[in-house]
């Protein structure tokens, strides 16, 4: 059976994505999502904002809980994202994919939950 | 016992620098004093205020009112003939509010922190779409994403359920239009002082280390990490102002020339922008 697209719209229930706590929302949503079906689709439909804030919060977090690069890389590839109004946001997506599946900044984002939950 | 009135005074010029904001910070501390009763603020000394400043005083008098139970009364003459801008901006209309003929303010606005809609619309309809900024397409998708990362990074990094507070004013003058963003949180250096391990131990240090290109806690930036850097760019592209004030610091970017500076210590944090206007 193939996944419905997630509208992040109706799961956020405002037309900005902006914030980390809706990002936080998506984020549960996709990984549910991704564990039914192995890929998920997100639709920006009435959405005419994204900040980096919620991007990290939701597409960055699902690539980090990958845990490795290869598993961080099936999940980069295993997430599309639809309805997008401007080029620009797909410039802030891709640019949250790099950062995500940077060694670096995913080996410091592990040292950050680590410390959290220590 | 506490006296039922007191008078506290706001006195010489106050304009958004490391001054004016410490003038605005020592009334607050100086109503600290008192509980639950009436400060008359006396504005017979006072020579010039930043309309823009309105967003700090208007959250420093929220949050006395909260904490200390304190009510205010203000000589209504002496705002009427000398500082008829605080009843057009909409902070001192209570007294009878005035129209904005000239067109001059961004009035203040008000949002809790989950308000991020309502911002929004703030952000584009009376500041952005102000006539003085002519900004492009491109700027305003940009100034607007901007202010959005600063709003959710209040959200997530400075631990407040207080009102986020905001106010613009247009200088003809000068042909620039000034707009301050307050917020009443926990301020920069708590949360870059845990996540840099005590590395940064200053409130100074932190607006740097939130200036500069750090994107590494848990899902997000460090505190005004994202925006502000980003905000600070557009400034030294545009020759324009940058202003941060939080716990005992003050950094600015005036004409991409740096200051920094000790003031007395303002729980929360304090962003104004100087828009060039063409």
């Amino acid at each position: 059976m193939e996944a419905l697209p997630l509208i992040a719209r109706t799961i956020i229930g405002k037309s900005i994505a902006a914030m980390d706590s809706d990002g936080q929302k998506v984020y549960e949503q996709m990984t549910r999502a991704y564990e039914q079906y192995g890929c998920v689709t997100v639709s920006f439909e009435g959405i005419n904002l994204l900040t980096t804030a919620f991007l990290n919060a939701s597409f960055g977090q699902f690539i980090l809980a990958g845990h490795s690069p290869v598993e961080g890389n099936i999940r980069a590839t295993s997430c599309h994202f639809t309805d997008l109004v401007s080029s620009r946001m797909q410039s802030q997506i891709d640019s949250v994919r790099s950062l995500a599946l940077d060694s670096d900044f995913s080996a410091a984002h592990d040292a950050a939950m680590l410390d959290e939950y220590a | 016992m506490f006296p039922s009135q007191v008078v506290v005074p706001l006195a010489g010029s106050i304009s958004t620098s490391a001054t004016g904001y410490s003038k605005l910070v020592d009334f607050e501390h100086s109503c600290l004093d008192y509980y639950e009763c009436t400060v008359h603020i006396d504005l017979s000394n006072l020579s010039w205020f930043d309309a823009n400043l309105s967003a700090l005083f208007e959250a420093l008098l929220y949050r006395l009112s909260t904490t200390n139970g304190l009510n205010f009364t203000i000589d209504e003459e002496v705002v009427k003939r000398r500082f008829p801008i605080l009843l057009r901006n909409g902070f001192l209309s209570h007294l009878g509010p005035l129209p904005d003929e000239a067109g001059t303010t961004v009035p203040i606005g008000t949002f809790q922190p989950s308000e991020v809609v309502a911002f929004a619309a703030y952000i584009d309809d009376r500041l952005l779409a102000h006539p003085s900024l002519q900004l492009d397409e491109e700027r305003i998708y940009n100034i607007r994403k901007h202010f959005l990362e600063l709003f959710a990074n209040i959200e997530l990094h400075a631990h407040t359920s207080l009102p986020i507070f905001a106010c613009g004013q247009y200088y003809p003058k000068l042909s620039q239009l000034k707009f301050t963003l307050v917020d009443l949180g926990i301020g920069y250096l708590p949360s870059i002082q845990s996540f840099t391990k005590e590395l940064i131990t200053n409130s100074a240090d932190a607006i740097t280390w939130a200036l500069a290109n750090h994107n590494t806690t848990k899902t997000a930036a460090v505190p005004g990490g994202l925006g502000l850097k980003e905000l600070l760019s557009y400034c030294q592209q545009e020759q324009g102002e940058l202003h941060i004030t939080t716990g005992d610091a003050y950094w600015a970017s005036v004409k991409n020339k740096t200051t920094v500076a000790s003031v007395r210590s303002f729980t929360g944090a304090i962003i104004s922008l100087g828009f060039n206007c063409r």
